[in-house]
């Protein structure tokens, strides 16, 4: 029994020593730059450029910047042009003498450029890094990463990696953009019934000079809908949620902004949609939170009633007709009165019919604005209907012969909307 | 030697741990690999199909109550075929320890210890086992019963906290590559439940003889259910787990969990979780291995055979050169010598077992 606990306590002894070994290769904190956020451009050489938007310690001034470097309050931004993704981390350790760690970052933001060209390389890497989480933010930025990493100087938040986190969850508000992870954007890539997306971005200088309603020319060029109500007073043309990152006409200091997707077929960017498109989306994929839309007034044709749209179900049901995907989107929507001229008065069970019709024939528009525009023009199912057409295959080799993601092109679509106008908040209830 | 007869608990949660141990490597993946979207409708398939082997060996076990496999060996073909089966479940519990050890060393690695070799992180896992198994098979199994629970909640916060990541039309298409790749190839996939060979060396052991069944078939359906519950989470999150793309599925799984804004970062705390689970489990397969060979040699000293253990273990898992070499010897070799060495021989010396038996019984009643 002796001689038993005496060998417990040598392997014990054993163990411990063992565990020892690994100490000469622990890192510091002093040794380590914590990345905030990470940019993919693309040179005009074809080379990569990397840029890490590094937190700087507290008490720290701002540090030494090289020649490639710039500072904003809290971070400093550091781009290195190089081949991988990894030989430019390997290189920016050796500027700064420190080890890059990238467990904090929480952005990835790459270019329309680089974006254009494809970023699956890109992707693999990023989702095997084991520095970085999957739950970080994937942005394609309309403007260079680099100059969107410059620009992203926090205004009412003390650290970047927080901005970037609480930045995100405008979404939830607004609907005009949607916070795409990097284990999203990667599993949406690999997926066969749906393409990617991710959150558009873009800097704001501030200024009001941008106008807001020339992006929807494509729209209605595309736009296959087979509404009855075509009339101009109800399109989304020149209003506030026709806008993409950069071009909301805002009077502030220059800084990043996120509004819209970016659409992609593949790991190619192919498009981009607007704030009211990415309604549209968010209804379709059951994602949207809350969200305020402008509605031409029945009433008045130069006026626009807000509607603050809640409880949104969508139902999708995919056939397939002679190999064309027949889609058929049933939508129920409840929305509330927000805003209205001194009309109130006559909100008559008429009247309200009537704003339900005119918020019904609305929002019936923009979503098939939206479905033609993914389907014609982009050619990419970011709504990812094809999980409702893959039921109708028995195999998964049958279903890869049908090629899912390139018949999306041939669908044609029927949307079944039903608005329902719930309440208008403090002065009258319906 | 009541000290080393085991209730129903301990005998569940020795079966338990070693399946765990291997879907949070790479069982699900596997499974999905060769089924694609069928991995759930396949690992029914398999776990009906075990409870059926299952009844059929138990049948073949009636006429030796209280005995295990190794009894059957030795009543079969004398002490020389007992001795040979030994020496084959032995080298099958080195090789399958060692593998697995490896993997799991090797995930470690490249998460944490990226610094530390390989081999060494093995070590540490084995002195462990070591340390663990001198204080008694009855003591390692209560211990294994004891983290058992905590292993399983750990489960299953891992699937049901991203269940709001779930797109059930992942089912789809039901039948995966096909009829063939799910009921047909697939029933190869029963190498899942290859712990079932715990069982045929559990039934000396048991507390009560008569629980022989209903711990069998309770470990059986609980395995497939914990394995059914990590098949479908997977398939329901990830598309790229169909293509086996995803070689730490789980660990990606971990990563992603995040509780609001303020716990994030729970991946390390299920990191510690695995680790305990492979203390377990090294511990418990060594348990075995030792109880086979103090079988074998006849001997109470079990000081000398479980260095050798360890050392045959170490041995293993200084042989595969990368990790396209381990994941051969744990997706091919391993389903093979599994099923094999598991359901194929065990199956052959049970049947000689009873046919030799009923034989006996026919001359005896004769005469």
């Amino acid at each position: 029994m002796k001689a038993k606990k005496i060998l417990v306590f040598m392997l014990i002894v054993v163990l411990i020593l063992i565990t020892l070994f690994g100490m000469n290769s622990v890192t510091s904190m002093d040794n380590l730059a914590y990345v905030v956020a990470v940019g993919f451009d693309i040179k005009d050489t074809g080379k990569l450029e990397l840029s890490f938007q590094i937190a700087l310690p507290s008490g720290s001034e701002g540090g030494s910047s090289g020649s490639s470097s710039s500072q904003s309050s809290s971070s400093i931004v550091t781009s290195v042009e190089c081949n991988s993704f990894e030989s430019g981390v390997n290189l920016v350790n050796s500027y700064l003498s420190k080890e890059l760690n990238l467990s904090h970052c929480k952005a990835v933001v790459f270019s329309e450029e680089i974006a254009s060209q494809g970023i699956g390389e890109y992707l693999y890497t990023l989702i095997n890094h084991v520095e970085i989480r999957p739950t970080c933010n994937v942005i394609i930025s309309k403007c260079n990463a680099k100059y969107f990493l410059n620009n992203s100087s926090p205004m009412l938040e003390q650290l970047s990696s927080k901005y970037y986190e609480i930045a995100s969850t405008s979404e939830r508000v607004t609907g005009y953009t949607y916070n795409i992870t990097l284990l999203d954007f990667f599993s949406d890539f690999a997926d066969s019934f749906t393409e990617c997306f991710a959150t558009l971005g873009s800097v704001n200088d501030g200024g009001i000079s941008s106008s807001g309603s020339n992006n929807n020319s494509s729209n209605s060029s595309s736009n296959g809908s087979n509404s009855d109500q075509s009339s101009s007073s109800l399109s989304s043309e020149g209003t506030d949620d026709s806008y993409v990152a950069s071009e909301t006409p805002i009077d502030s200091q220059k800084n990043i902004e996120n509004l819209g997707l970016a659409v992609f077929k593949g790991d190619k960017l192919v498009g981009e949609l607007n704030g009211v498109e990415c309604i549209a989306h968010l209804i379709l994929t059951n994602e949207l939170e809350n969200a305020v839309i402008s509605v031409p007034s029945p009433f008045e044709s130069t006026n626009y009633i807000d509607l603050y749209l809640t409880n949104s179900k969508c139902k999708s049901k995919v056939y397939l007709t002679n190999g064309t995907p027949y889609i058929k989107p049933s939508i129920d929507l409840s929305a509330r009165i927000i805003s209205m001229s001194d009309d109130y008065k006559d909100l008559t069970e008429e009247n309200i019919e009537l704003i339900e019709e005119y918020a019904k024939y609305y929002v019936e528009r923009f979503i098939y604005d939206y479905l033609y525009k993914t389907a014609k023009v982009f050619k990419s199912d970011i709504t990812a209907f094809g999980k409702y057409a893959v039921s109708n295959f028995a195999t998964i080799d049958e279903w890869n012969k049908y090629n899912w993601l390139d018949n999306y092109q041939n669908s044609f679509f029927n949307v079944d909307i039903n608005v329902d106008i719930v309440s208008r908040y403090l002065l009258i209830d319906t | 030697m009541n000290n080393n007869k085991i209730g129903f608990v301990e005998s569940i949660s020795l079966t338990l741990i070693v399946i765990i141990s291997h879907i949070l490597l790479n069982l699900p993946n596997e499974i999905l690999g060769s089924t694609a979207s069928s991995g759930p409708l396949n690992v029914i398939y398999i776990t009906v199909l075990a409870v059926i082997i299952f009844l059929v060996f138990n049948k073949l076990f009636s006429s030796f109550q209280g005995k295990d496999i190794l009894d059957v060996a030795e009543f079969v073909g004398g002490s020389i075929l007992k001795k040979v089966v030994s020496i084959i479940y032995t080298l099958y519990f080195i090789f399958t320890c060692g593998i697995l050890l490896l993997n799991f060393a090797n995930t470690l690695k490249t998460i944490y210890l990226q610094d530390m070799p390989t081999s060494l992180i093995c070590l540490v896992f084995i002195l462990i086992a070591l340390i663990a198994n001198q204080f008694g098979f009855k003591n390692v199994s209560r211990t294994n019963a004891i983290i058992l629970p905590f292993i399983v909640v750990a489960i299953l916060i891992i699937f049901f906290a991203l269940s709001v990541r779930f797109v059930p039309e992942r089912f789809f298409p039901v039948l995966g590559y096909g009829v063939n790749n799910t009921f047909i190839l697939g029933a190869t996939n029963i190498f899942a439940f290859g712990q079932i060979i715990l069982l045929f060396l559990l039934r000396s052991h048991h507390k009560e003889p008569k629980d022989t069944k209903k711990i069998g078939l309770t470990s059986i359906i609980l395995s497939g259910l914990i394995l059914f519950i990590s098949v479908t989470s997977l398939i329901l999150i990830f598309p790229f787990a169909t293509g086996g793309e995803g070689i730490l599925s789980i660990y990606m799984i971990t990563r992603s969990i995040q509780f609001g804004t303020f716990f994030q970062r729970v991946d390390a705390f299920f990191i510690l979780i695995w680790v305990l689970t492979f203390f377990s489990y090294l511990s418990v397969i060594f348990a075995f291995t030792l109880k086979i060979t103090n079988k074998n040699l006849k001997t109470q000293n079990s000081n000398i055979p479980a260095f050798l253990i360890g050392l045959g273990v170490f041995i293993v898992t200084l042989i595969p050169q990368n990790i396209a070499q381990i994941r051969f010897a744990e997706n091919v070799i391993y389903k093979y010598v599994c099923l094999i060495i598991v359901f194929g021989m065990s199956f052959a010396i049970l049947l000689l077992g009873y046919l030799k038996k009923n034989k006996k019984g026919m001359v005896t009643i004769r005469s």
